[in-house]
């Protein structure tokens, strides 16, 4: 899109004006969309259109329609986090990922629906693009089924517990969750500002660096951002790159379809380049307890307010997470903490050991369930999905690690199954590089839904 | 841990300002246990290091290994 935006082949009203008609179009059949505002979209394109002209370029995002999540601030218009508990009052300042997005000449063509509060994993009313009846995923699922659908090359999304990564890989698409702290939380609602990580969803992964490089912009509230260059591995290829294959706990027990598919891409690093060591982490089993320890009472501090003025208006499982959050003694909520430190020392140690630049695994042990279904079956198991999505994504938002989740396949029922690749911290520009090198060899990020 | 019961957590929900009335305060006291029950899991975790504090931090290593 860029390249033919530069090309003057087409220009950016014409992109967002597809977009905007793309997104009215398919917004009755899968909802992702809160809001859509055409007007802002195209006189923004337009103006973006007179500055290529006058030679001001912005960047590979300059003129590019997107979508962000209706968690994150956007001037002019409200921000609702997929709760009746929030007003319609407009945002009265852009978050900083939006702000240095603009900057970067993204065309913001409307907001994407959230899980409630963004906690949850279902996103209802969207619904996924490879099959309707078919949860998107979530958090941020409204994000991923817009770029999975087709309507945008990238959308914002947010991640606490694998809110990037879940709705990436049950939609067929890329999704990056940065090292914790790299890209600016501010102007965006917390779930747990613990674990809080921003990030893309997008159609590639190289989408994803180029789009992560405009998000990092220059904050000067986040101390920890420093020059640095998400793009700079993309062609690095995976020769000589030592990759760690997670086994066990919480990595299974996992559906077959996807321990095939996951055992195929594995392969494939091999035979691309990547030496291959066979890794646990048994520190991991503990990964929801640590989880929802931390989870539950910053979202209650946070929500608070809400949980008083409007008890009825809040879903009864995340009421139950918020109430559990407020009452639970504090010692909990310090062993949570406790229990981050002790799995964040047992990756590294992992990571040292065995002298990995990478750590693979799926991303989660389970397709895509139906948008009604409440628990997957195992072989030995019944399991919630939320727990089962959430026990593979988890473990990185705990460490703070960056991990990136990559379509690896499908299952025999035609669902999407994701790769996902942790780095150390700090080395997101390692984890793209290598999800980069697998996607350049394999063709599933090209394959699109039946809705799009 | 000892269990709250229901009419404790009523207390406790009107002393934190909350409707008590507007929440089923008997599933609120069966949700708590169920989770000090997964809380307490983490002391197999906690028992094997000494944890001085709670501080954390992401950066530890910056090297890279290729």
């Amino acid at each position: 899109m860029s390249r033919q935006l530069r090309d003057r082949k087409v220009s950016a009203q014409e992109l967002t004006a597809i977009a905007l008609r793309s997104a009215s179009r398919l917004n009755d059949k899968i909802g992702a969309f809160e809001l859509i505002d055409e007007q802002s979209a195209l006189i923004a394109a337009k103006r973006l259109d007179e500055e290529l002209r006058s030679g001001r370029d912005r960047g590979p995002l300059h003129g590019i329609p997107i979508a962000i999540k209706d968690i994150i601030d956007v001037f002019g218009w409200p921000t609702r986090c997929g709760s009746d508990t929030y007003s319609d009052e407009p945002a009265t300042e852009d978050a900083v990922v939006v702000r240095n997005l603009r900057e970067c000449g993204a065309v913001l063509i409307g907001k994407t629906v959230p899980h409630e509060l963004a906690c949850g994993v279902y996103s209802h009313p969207v619904r996924n693009p490879w099959n309707l009846s078919c949860l998107p995923g979530g958090s941020s699922g409204g994000s991923a089924a817009c770029v999975a659908a087709g309507i945008v090359p990238m959308a914002l999304g947010s991640d606490t517990g694998g809110s990037i990564r879940i709705p990436a890989s049950v939609c067929g698409v890329a999704g990056i969750k940065p090292t914790f702290n790299r890209i600016s939380c501010v102007g965006a609602k917390p779930l747990s500002w613990s674990l809080d990580h921003i990030g893309p969803i997008a159609a590639s992964v190289e989408d994803c660096a180029l789009s992560l490089q405009a998000m990092l912009g220059f904050d000067v509230s986040s101390v920890r951002n420093s020059a640095c260059d998400f793009t700079a591995l993309l062609n690095s290829g995976l020769e000589g790159l030592r990759m760690g294959v997670l086994r066990g706990a919480p990595f299974e027990p996992m559906h077959s379809g996807v321990e095939v598919t996951f055992d195929r891409a594995v392969d494939q690093l091999e035979i691309i380049g990547a030496q291959r060591v066979d890794v646990t982490i048994p520190e991991l089993e503990h990964t929801i307890a640590a989880e929802f320890a931390i989870v539950g009472p910053e979202a209650a501090h946070y929500h608070r307010k809400r949980l008083r003025e409007y008890p009825d208006q809040i879903d009864p499982g995340i009421k139950a997470l918020l109430l559990a959050g407020l009452l639970l003694p504090s010692t909990q909520y310090l062993r949570g903490l406790q229990a981050r430190k002790v799995i964040a020392d047992a990756i590294r140690r992992c990571f040292d050991h065995h002298r990995l630049d990478i750590i693979v695994t799926p991303t989660l042990p389970a397709t895509a369930a139906t948008r009604d279904q409440e628990v997957f079956e195992y072989a030995h198991r019944t399991e919630p999905v939320t727990i089962s999505y959430v026990r593979t994504t988890a473990p990185f938002n705990l460490s703070g690690l960056p991990a990136l989740s990559v379509p690896c396949g499908f299952d025999n029922t035609g669902l999407p199954v994701g790769l996902q690749f942790v780095g150390r911290p700090m080395e997101d520009a390692t984890v793209l590089g290598a999800g980069h090198a697998y996607e350049s060899t394999t063709t599933w990020h090209k394959e699109t839904p039946t809705v799009s | 841990m000892r269990s709250f019961t229901a009419d404790e957590i009523a207390t406790l929900l009107n002393r934190l300002g909350l409707p008590s009335s507007k929440f089923d305060t008997e599933e609120i006291a069966k949700d708590l246990k169920e989770r000090t029950t997964q809380n307490e899991t983490l002391s197999e975790l906690l028992t094997s290091a000494e944890i001085e504090s709670v501080y954390f931090d992401p950066i530890w290593q910056r090297c890279r290994t290729r």
